[in-house]
């Protein structure tokens, strides 16, 4: 058998931290997940999952997120592998009736799709207030056949936001059109952090 | 490049101790659009005895992200209903080759040494080789070679 190896030497510059919203949103994630083990002959012993996300921010902003989810096997806690490729898509959300309601538009995929996707509007029915309600209320939430519930066992929530927001910002940086909600989020962001991107 | 902040560097290959194949590779890129750190220092495994191809949306999962892979990967683009075209080389190149990993770091985890056409030297993590010289030499050698280790420093 041929020994090969590869090596990659890396010369890295320091990540920049980016700046921090002003109050954190409700997050929502699919029910029930999926999970499937890799090949046996990896012997890896984490299990993956494909989940949509829901970011509902008590100022009218939302996400949209499409992310793998990984854990250890007899584990609970999972984290985001935002690595494996995302689809994101951002905009804002209201009330509707008794339920709720969102709008948004793509900003990112990892595979370029032409014609490019348009927005996408979305209904949620709950009864109850996003942002006042208690775990088992909001397990009410539904979009058409997808069971939403609060993304709870996901130990790096708080750098996949930071993370996405900071790509928001760039796609609403370039272009001048997009979202309102967001707008205003940038620029405050873009204001509190003049040094960064 | 150094604009974006992605970490460069070169991809070498040996073969026991004699080099086999030079190549120039990114990764990350903080002050790129997505803001994303390289991929971090660590051992790596690409499985050369997994192989599939991405051709139909059978691959992709709904919301049209690829689904994930353990080993080599062909890259391909297609049309499927209402004459969507699926542009996956744009991100991915022809070859993607999954980079194995037993650290509990997120950021090493997910992670592909793959090609790219989209202009933007910066990856969400992963090491893009647009040139392609190393997956290329990889692709071609048979699967019997299983498991290569790779070496992120």
């Amino acid at each position: 058998m041929m020994a090969i190896h590869a090596i990659f030497m890396l010369f890295a510059l320091l990540p920049q931290q980016l700046g921090s919203p002003k109050a954190p949103p409700r997050i929502f994630q699919s029910s029930p997940l999926h999970w499937t083990a890799p090949p046996a002959t990896l012997h890896m012993n984490f299990l993956k999952a494909s989940a949509q996300l829901r970011f509902f921010y008590e100022d009218g902003r939302f996400v949209s997120l499409g992310a793998e989810l990984e854990k250890r096997k007899g584990a609970v806690n999972a984290i985001i592998l935002l690595t494996e490729g995302f689809a994101m898509r951002f905009g804002t959300w209201q009330k509707q009736g008794t339920g709720f309601s969102s709008h948004s538009i793509y900003g990112y995929l990892p595979v370029k799709v032409n014609p490019e996707p348009g927005p996408v509007d979305e209904s949620y029915a709950s009864r109850v207030d996003l942002f006042t309600s208690s775990r088992l209320l909001a397990k009410e939430a539904r979009e058409g056949k997808l069971v939403l519930v609060p993304a709870a066992h996901t130990t790096n929530l708080e750098d996949v936001r930071r993370s996405i927001e900071a790509d928001i910002c760039s796609v609403v940086q370039l272009s001048p059109s997009s979202d309102s909600a967001w707008s205003a989020f940038c620029a405050q962001q873009a204001k509190a952090n003049p040094s960064k991107p | 490049m150094e604009q974006l902040g992605a970490a460069t560097g070169t991809l070498t290959l040996y073969d026991q101790d004699t080099r086999v194949v030079d190549s120039t590779a990114f990764s990350g890129g903080p002050n790129s659009p997505v803001h994303s750190n390289p991929i971090p220092n660590g051992n790596y495994t690409m499985r050369l005895d997994i192989r599939g191809v991405l051709d139909s949306s059978a691959g992709l999962k709904p919301d049209l992200t690829p689904k994930p892979f353990y080993g080599v990967q062909d890259i391909k683009n297609f049309t499927e209903e209402f004459d969507t075209k699926f542009n996956n080389t744009w991100e991915w190149g022809n070859v993607r080759i999954a980079l194995n990993s037993a650290s509990d770091d997120p950021e090493a985890r997910g992670q592909y040494l793959h090609g790219k056409e989209r202009p933007g030297d910066y990856t969400h993590g992963c090491i893009s080789e647009r040139s392609e010289k190393l997956l290329n030499y990889l692709h071609s050698l048979p699967a019997s070679t299983g498991a290569v280790p790779l070496q992120v420093q």
